[in-house]
């Protein structure tokens, strides 16, 4: 009966005591030398359901005491009891000899879904940092010099390039010299200089004529063909986006181009009979389709570029240019 | 030299359009400078296409209108597009005559020549659409009762391109029924100072009619009957194409700018507006110079920009001048 009483008392003691969090911060050693890491584990043990608000540590524990690196928490669940322990290791060292309180750590512990929390420190312990034992009776040594770091390829690099640069400078020269030597050219350019825009525009015209569009019956395409090769010569000529522009815009821009007033009226006339012959079904007559041709290769004449003369003294006309070979040191 | 055809058509429009020149200038009478806007009305007028005119207030485009309206001696309208508007206001509605003891229908302001649908914007889309689909279709419904609308019937909107908080914007597909969409700018210091002796003058210059709507209506046939070559056709098409497939005619540049090309409307209504302008210039014949001409007017209110061109102050006139730089002219 004492017995029975007894197990009951314990029992209900053990009911009603207030809950025993397991929160520590314990040491791997209590001392360490000046420098020297040791580790620090932190850990708290909780209820199942309760959820803890992990303490934030800085880089320092107290003003001696400096963590150097820590772990990510880890946890382990109990399968009995479902409890739960937070873990996390602090690497730790101290540069400062002599006795430092590592302070309390406060948990907060929070009951599942309640905003209320309890707050549960761990315990201060005592660390002791100790500094170098220095034999005085030992001989005094030198200062170590500075540790070199290994070399990588980025050290190598800024040479390597430098090397590379005075074997293609050296081959270079080799080829000049060579070539010196030999009386060759050390690159060998060819240059085609386009055929001149009134060459092509009078080749095109004297092609226009042999055709005969114009004696077959075919006016339309004879003046389309005949203001095409105007367009395109004035493109090439003057710069000007003829292609692209109607009569009166291609009269408009080549009143500075056509000096010769009799010349802008002889354009005006091509033009104005070649819209009437594409674009109204005219039908103008042989002379008019002769005239138009013969305008046109005046206008060519008379605004293509004036022969210039060479350094020689020698007249160098387009026709001359059209095909030249340079050759270039 | 020109095949008989053309040749007499040609004499015929040199004959028959000695009118435009006493329309202009009659309307050069009251209005001063707008020689464009003129020029676009006239060729609304001729095409038989509405015209849709953008451009802020006292710019004279009320007044265009109601002289042109006068000058050809036809029955004017003009309705203010107000966000209260119904469409019953604008095409008529049916009455009950207590004396008759009937319904009777009484018709609205669409019905007449000439209709200025001022601020068209400012109209819920369904007063819009009402007044669209009578453009369109040239007919009203009231009732049970189909009417015909006179003839000449020549739409004229305005929108004010400043202001746009309480309005309707016209949406794509009905500002396409739009013939031309005009632009109407500033008039020079020349012509502001003109415009104020004008009307300080203490007897107001009036326009008197000169011309019949029948009048109109043969230069309308005449206009149609404008020869326009399968060159010219390959013009417009490369040009209405270049809106549509910018990469594929040399404008790489503007293929993420538009976000939708020119309709076959577009098309249609560059040609024709192309031969009135042609008929205009007393031409029978259409050259590329027309189609330039109208181009801008034509084709502003039929292509779409994307985002893209907007954070890029890409305009769709930016986009028209450059086509029209690019597609050869024939």
């Amino acid at each position: 009966m004492k017995g029975r009483l007894f197990t009951a008392c314990i029992l209900l003691i053990l009911a009603t005591a207030p809950k025993a969090y397991a929160q520590k911060l314990t040491a791997d050693t209590s001392g360490l030398t000046i420098g020297q890491q040791i580790n620090l584990n932190l850990e708290i043990t909780v209820e199942k359901g309760e959820k803890v608000e992990w303490p934030s540590l800085l880089d320092t524990l107290t003003k001696s005491v400096e963590i150097v690196r820590r772990s990510a928490i880890d946890s382990v669940v109990d399968a009995v009891s479902g409890s739960k322990t937070y873990l996390q290791k602090l690497a730790i060292t101290s540069f400062d000899t002599g006795f430092h309180v590592v302070p309390p750590v406060t948990f907060r512990v929070f009951k599942d879904g309640a905003a209320d929390f309890t707050s549960k420190e761990t315990a201060p312990f005592l660390l002791s940092v100790s500094g170098v034992d220095v034999d005085m009776a030992a001989e005094i040594k030198d200062l170590k010099p500075v540790m070199e770091a290994p070399y990588t390829l980025r050290d190598f690099l800024p040479w390597i390039l430098l090397l590379l640069a005075v074997a293609l400078l050296a081959v270079l020269g080799w080829f000049y010299y060579q070539s010196r030597k030999k009386n060759k050219p050390l690159i060998k350019l060819t240059l085609r200089h386009p055929k001149p825009a009134h060459l092509i525009a009078l080749e095109e015209l004297e092609l226009l004529k042999t055709e005969q569009l114009w004696q077959k019956g075919q006016i339309k395409d004879y003046y389309s063909r005949l203001t095409d090769i105007l367009r395109s010569y004035f493109e090439l000529r003057f710069n000007v986006n003829a292609a692209e522009m109607t009569s009166d815009e291609i009269i408009a821009s080549m009143k500075d181009e056509l000096s010769d007033a009799q010349r802008l009226n002889d354009l005006k006339k091509i033009l104005s009979l070649a819209d009437m012959a594409k674009f109204a079904k005219a039908r103008p007559l042989g002379a008019d389709n002769e005239l138009s041709h013969t305008l046109a290769v005046a206008i060519v004449n008379s605004t293509k570029p004036a022969p210039e003369l060479n350094p020689d003294n020698k007249i160098r006309t387009a026709e001359s240019d059209s095909d030249i070979t340079k050759t270039e040191n | 030299m020109i095949e008989t055809d053309i040749k007499e058509l040609n004499e015929r429009i040199q004959k028959e359009s000695a009118f435009i020149d006493l329309i202009d200038m009659e309307m050069h009478r009251v209005i001063i400078g707008q020689k464009h806007m003129v020029e676009r009305l006239l060729i609304g007028l001729l095409s038989n296409g509405h015209v849709l005119l953008e451009g802020v207030p006292g710019l004279a485009k009320t007044l265009a209108i109601k002289s042109l309206a006068n000058i050809i001696d036809a029955k004017f309208s003009r309705i203010q597009f107000t966000p209260d508007l119904l469409p019953a206001d604008l095409i008529g509605t049916l009455i009950y005559s207590q004396k008759k003891e009937e319904f009777v229908v009484r018709k609205g302001p669409v019905f007449a020549n000439f209709i200025l649908a001022d601020e068209i914007n400012r109209s819920p889309a369904k007063v819009q659409s009402a007044l669209l689909e009578a453009m369109q279709e040239r007919q009203v419904t009231i009732g049970d009762q189909t009417y015909n609308l006179p003839e000449p019937f020549l739409v004229l909107a305005t929108q004010n391109p400043i202001e746009q908080e309480g309005t309707y914007p016209l949406p794509e597909a009905q500002v396409d029924r739009f013939m031309l969409k005009v632009v109407i700018g500033y008039p020079t210091r020349e012509e502001e100072k003109l415009i104020m002796r004008q009307n300080m003058a203490e007897a107001q210059a009036r326009t008197k009619p000169i011309i019949s709507p029948e009048q109109i209506m043969n230069a309308r046939k005449l206009t149609r009957e404008v020869y326009l070559d399968e060159k010219i056709e390959n013009y417009i098409t490369d040009i209405v194409f270049s809106t549509r497939f910018p990469a594929e005619n040399k404008l790489k540049k503007f293929e993420g700018l538009i976000s939708y090309g020119a309709s076959p409307r577009a098309s249609i209504n560059l040609a024709l507006a192309a031969k009135a302008y042609a008929f205009i210039k007393r031409r029978g014949y259409v050259i590329p110079e027309d189609v330039r001409a109208v181009a801008h007017d034509v084709l502003r209110h039929r292509i779409g920009l994307t985002y893209e061109a907007e954070a890029e102050n890409v305009s769709t006139s930016d986009i028209i001048n450059e086509i029209l730089n690019t597609v050869e002219v024939p």
